[in-house]
């Protein structure tokens, strides 16, 4: 009799997990072999079928790490080509319930008058899988499969400043905080569509850069929108420098590159080989929004390309920012100079090339401030908000009323009477 | 070498003004007399100048010594811009040598900026001299646009205080027709080479 139950216990245990794999209900990793099957991901060496081996399963924060060892003649690119095909196969279910949606089903609800709708409210939440997928690779595959997405809004927080110290925060991940450090990976290029965040994380930078050094800290803020993004800026005492047309930019390039190379040579002079070893403390920031419309003006790509050059040893660094990375606009030597990249979503491949090197951005969600930065490999981050008003509070110290100021640069009138006449080469 | 007398250094110095010169011109600028006279002082000349022959005369510049006598920096060469020069020349004769004039000077007000191939002073008035030795009437009409767009801005006539004329110097009848049609509407002179010679 006891023989009886245990047996028929066993085989109907056999045959329900029989049932479930048939089905793929299992757990996830079970799933992914297959996506790697049906996708075309594994390699066949004759008769042999040579598969992604598992090697470890790891429970890590809101989801689970799977490892793969991948067979030969399979790339890390090959599997991240799949990364939309194996997230699709991983939020599809075929079985509508399970034995955990019961349990939170139970968790949640709510026993008042208000059952019926809540327990629909519930099976829409619970019932539809939203799972994000991340890759990664360092010797083995990572795949990390999360419960939840990413959350799309991260307000900004005061712990995110690190005082004194050129590291700015410009995003999170699942994990942890990313900081980009000034000194270390200096000049950095901003890419994305508009609306994707990318002034706001300049706005971030700045706000940023201002609270953490304020007596050290000087900016020349460049922006072609006509100076819509750093208005709010202008009159802080930490901004020496604010143009918003080509010839204005110019001009402020010109001083930056003066002021720059003044600083450079007493850098040399003094015997040290950079700004870090020198012990000196102020840093000046040229930050450029909408740089791409400074490409057709030789003369300021050039001042550009060697501020980038030089200004790294002298403490002069740039941010650059373009809403079209084409190869004209983020030409080739700010590029190599410039290997700290940000980029936002953008609207095809090879404007991800252009600007991270690789694929990637263009298949961002729609949310504005996700992100990927790439320093020395890439990650995805979402970058916190921080909102207009909380900025004009933060930055209301600084405010100083710059009219009397003569450091502004000036305003260029029209001549009414303008003819000249002037010699040429073969006069 | 004999020290240069003022008449040589003279010649010197106008090539360095107006480049190239054939023997007429340097016969009528310096008032050198016979034929025979102007290629005898010529060839006095001759450790100074380079020259060629072209048609029934020659022309003449400054080659590195006469280029050291009078300190020009500009390196003369026998090119295609040679007989523009010379024809531009013809017209500084024709204007009776004004002393106010400036070879390729760039006019330009806020909008429109363009070189004219000579700008002087005479009669009181400045002059903007324009030479069409085998240019394409596209590009004569194009550059008549160009000096309608400066002459309706008014900035040249606020400037001056008069409004200078646009002179044309052409080579074949038919050419002179066709730049007066064009240049209608604007204060104008056309002259062919063979009017002023």
């Amino acid at each position: 009799m006891i023989f009886e139950v245990v047996t028929t216990t066993i085989f109907g245990g056999i045959a329900l997990k029989a049932y479930k794999l048939k089905s793929g209900a299992g757990n996830d990793s079970k799933k992914i072999n297959k996506i790697f099957a049906l996708s075309g991901l594994n390699v066949k060496d004759g008769s042999q079928t040579l598969t992604a081996q598992q090697l470890k399963k790891k429970n890590i924060e809101g989801g689970v790490e799977y490892r793969y060892r991948t067979p030969l003649g399979r790339s890390f690119e090959d599997y991240l080509s799949k990364k939309e095909a194996i997230q699709a196969g991983l939020n599809t279910r075929s079985v509508k319930f399970q034995m955990k949606d019961i349990k939170d089903y139970l968790k949640d609800l709510k026993f008042d008058k208000n059952l019926i709708s809540n327990l629909k409210e519930i099976q829409i939440k619970k019932l539809t899988n939203n799972k994000e997928v991340e890759m990664f690779y360092d010797g083995v595959l990572k795949i990390r499969v999360y419960n939840e997405p990413m959350s799309p809004k991260i307000k900004w927080e005061k712990e995110f400043l690190k005082p004194n110290s050129w590291s700015v925060l410009i995003g999170l991940n699942r994990e942890d905080k990313i900081y980009h450090d000034f000194d270390k990976r200096k000049s950095i290029i901003i890419a994305g569509v508009p609306g994707s965040g990318k002034s706001v994380v300049i706005k971030l930078i700045i706000t940023s850069l201002i609270l953490q050094n304020p007596d050290h800290v000087s900016f020349s803020l460049i922006d072609l929108k006509e100076g819509a993004a750093f208005t709010r800026y202008k009159n802080l005492k930490q901004v020496i420098n604010f143009g918003k047309n080509e010839e204005e930019a110019i001009e402020i390039l010109k001083d930056v590159q003066e002021k720059m190379n003044i600083d450079y040579k007493r850098i040399v002079d003094a015997g040290y080989e950079d700004v870090t070893e020198a012990n000196r403390k102020q840093r000046h920031f040229l930050i450029i929004d909408e740089a791409a419309d400074l490409a057709d003006t030789p003369k300021a790509m050039e001042l550009i390309t060697d501020i980038v050059r030089k200004g790294r040893g002298s403490g002069y660094y740039v941010i650059y920012s373009t809403q079209y990375p084409s190869m004209q606009a983020v030409s080739s030597q700010i590029k190599r100079n410039i290997p700290s990249r940000l980029s936002y979503v953008l609207d095809s491949s090879t404007a991800s090339v252009t600007v991270l090197d690789t694929k990637g951005a263009e298949d961002l969600p729609d949310i504005a401030g996700r992100g990927i930065y790439k320093d020395t490999k890439t990650k995805i981050i979402q970058t916190p908000f921080m909102s207009n008003g909380v900025i004009e509070e933060l930055i209301k110290p600084f405010n100083v009323k710059k009219e009397a100021l003569p450091n502004e640069t000036p305003e260029q009138k029209a001549r009414t009477n303008s003819f000249i006449v002037k010699e040429t080469r073969l006069s | 070498m004999k020290p240069l007398n003022k008449r040589q250094e003279q010649i010197l110095l106008s090539l360095k003004k107006l480049d190239y010169l054939d023997r007429d011109q340097l016969n009528r600028i310096h008032r050198l007399g016979t034929i025979r006279n102007t290629n005898r002082i010529l060839k006095q000349l001759s450790n100074y100048l380079s020259s060629y022959r072209e048609d029934y005369s020659t022309i003449y510049y400054l080659n590195k010594e006469g280029r050291e006598y009078v300190t020009s920096e500009k390196i003369r060469k026998k090119t295609n811009f040679v007989n523009h020069v010379i024809m531009r020349n013809q017209f500084y004769i024709y204007a009776g040598f004004p002393s106010k004039w400036k070879n390729e000077m760039k006019l330009s007000d806020r909008e429109i900026s363009i070189v004219c191939d000579a700008w002087f002073k005479a009669n009181g008035k400045y002059h903007i001299l324009e030479v069409d030795y085998q240019q394409t009437m596209k590009e004569n009409r194009n550059k008549i646009e160009k000096y309608r767009g400066l002459y309706t801005n008014k900035s040249m006539e606020s400037k001056l205080g008069h409004v200078p004329p646009l002179l044309w110097l052409t080579t074949t009848e038919l050419r002179k027709k066709k730049l007066v049609e064009l240049l209608k509407g604007l204060p104008y002179g056309v002259y062919t080479i063979n009017d002023i010679k």
